[in-house]
């Protein structure tokens, strides 16, 4: 048990972190690789998805080149917070990891069922439900705002008294696991596993457009999260994969501002003020129910 | 479950898991390691303050007999008001902690090669080896006699300072030794401080 307590140094932690950024790309690209193979050996390459997956790959690079920008910024930010406003001070062991790693995956779970659910934060997670496709470098499909938004989520942590590097090391292992997630070459894992964590099978349902699998699987690393707040669906009906309505695009610069292109344009058809900021917090249901009324209310004076 | 459900269930959640970080057993040498003595250049009058100390005061310390000693730990020659940088980088030693058999009962902070006005000297802050599994970089403390500048027992943070009043700046002070106490929760029960002076 001693190891559970033993102290790292935060210099320990910060390269913890950046080794586990840097080298599970390497991973993720061979993974990908292995996906392609397995792809060309039953026949299912196809131009669309080998241009979707350089897309991924691009806005990935579209992303990184915004968050070199605002990545300081970010990380003052935590250290601002714990540094002035921190309850107490947690050492750093490998028993506050675990602790921090469990909170981080809650915080994520929420962040995700809020970009889910607001019109605004949507648009920058839209792009990544936007392939049709599930491979590993779907999971590199970044919206231009998907660093703001897990910000607010994860800061509480610093207040709680996790070092700023234990949480971005906990950001880290949440985002890797997940990235693992996507693939169809695992079906279904062990019961057991089933249960508690999140497997590929489960995230599938998350990237489904199928009504039923609408809105469910939010989970990071524990699928327990959603099976407690009834957010969990079970993978039974084939999985079909995109958003209402389908992008269409392997264009990486339309794929990567899509989400806030649509949202503006949603903004400029609708005329009163009040509905066009409704569509910056309502869920992006709501948005598609007023296209949908506009629509029966245009067909029923037609026919009048 | 509803909305509103979620987030107090959520709330529930964080509470009990950061509660559980809280109860962590914490480590000796890490994070709650004893305070730092106050041992600032500030409240130690340098060598020509000669007025501070009567000969009389620090004759009254009792004269201790101390046992060779290895010890192995973080050392520096810095500022004598920089100590807590050194328990700092003891507490995250990792390779040292490492080799702790067990809890410490106690730690050693060794003063020496004082500067010509007593404000830096080279430190070490560190374990027994006999605490430890195996030793590297040891640093022995060797046998002689100490006054003893405050016996056995539990201070403040300021009664720890004074006694650093109570050196006899005069005469040429060459070790002090700053033995910390602790417990079983890495509390420190008592402290001693021994000094003894070059024999001219």
């Amino acid at each position: 048990m001693d190891y559970l307590i033993m102290p790292f140094s935060v210099d320990d932690i910060w390269w913890l972190e950046t080794f586990i950024d840097d080298w599970f790309f390497v991973i993720a690209l061979a993974l990908f690789v292995v996906e392609l193979l397995r792809y060309a050996f039953k026949k299912q390459i196809t131009k669309n998805l080998l241009g979707d997956s350089i897309t991924n790959f691009v806005t990935l690079g579209l992303f990184m080149l915004l968050v070199s920008f605002v990545a300081l910024a970010y990380i003052a930010v935590f250290f601002f917070v714990y540094d002035n406003f921190k309850l107490v001070e947690l050492p750093p062991t490998l028993w506050t990891i675990g602790c921090c790693i469990v909170l981080a995956d809650l915080a994520y779970y929420w962040e995700h069922r809020f970009l889910h659910k607001n019109g605004f934060a949507w648009a920058t997670h839209t792009v990544h439900h936007s392939s049709p496709h599930f491979n590993i470098s779907v999971a590199y499909r970044h919206g231009p705002l998907d660093w703001l938004f897990p910000l607010f989520f994860y800061l509480p942590l610093a207040l709680l008294g996790f070092h700023p590097f234990i949480i971005l090391l906990a950001e880290v292992i949440v985002q890797v696991y997940q990235t693992l997630l996507h693939t169809e070459t695992v079906k279904k894992l062990p019961r057991p596993i089933e249960a508690i964590f999140n497997t590929p099978s489960h995230h599938r349902v998350h990237h489904a457009r199928n009504t039923q699998y609408l809105d469910k699987n939010y989970a990071g690393i524990f699928i327990i999260w959603d099976r407690l707040f009834g957010t969990f669906a079970k993978e039974e009906e084939k999985v079909k994969y995109g958003v209402y309505p389908q992008l269409n695009s392997v264009n990486p610069i339309k794929v990567f501002f899509s989400g806030y292109i649509k949202l503006a344009q949603q903004m400029g058809v609708i005329s009163k003020w009040s509905n066009k900021f409704r569509l910056l917090y309502k869920p992006p249901i709501w948005a598609w129910q007023q296209t949908q009324r506009k629509r029966h209310k245009a067909t029923e004076n037609t026919k009048q | 479950m509803k909305l509103a459900g979620s987030i107090l269930l959520s709330s529930a959640i964080v509470f009990t898991v950061w509660g559980v970080a809280l109860l962590q057993p914490t480590p000796a040498r890490a994070i709650t390691a004893p305070a730092p003595p106050t041992t600032s250049a500030q409240s130690k009058p340098i060598a020509n303050n000669v007025a501070v100390v009567s000969p009389e005061k620090t004759n009254r310390h009792t004269v201790k007999q101390f046992d060779e000693l290895v010890i192995e730990g973080n050392t520096a020659t810095l500022a004598t008001s920089q100590v807590e940088q050194l328990w700092r980088e003891l507490s995250n030693n990792k390779r040292l902690n490492q080799k702790l058999l067990r809890n410490p009962t106690t730690i050693y902070v060794y003063y020496r090669d004082f500067s010509a006005n007593y404000d830096s000297a080279t430190v070490t802050v560190g374990y027994a080896t006999t605490d430890l599994s195996h030793t590297k970089a040891a640093t022995t403390i060797a046998s002689a006699k100490y006054g003893n500048l405050l016996k056995k027992k539990k201070y403040t943070p300021s009664q720890l300072s004074k006694a650093w009043q109570e050196i006899d700046y005069r005469r040429n002070l060459e070790h002090v030794i700053e033995i910390h106490y602790l417990s079983e929760n890495s509390e420190v029960l008592a402290t001693e401080v021994l000094v003894n002076y070059k024999e001219q």
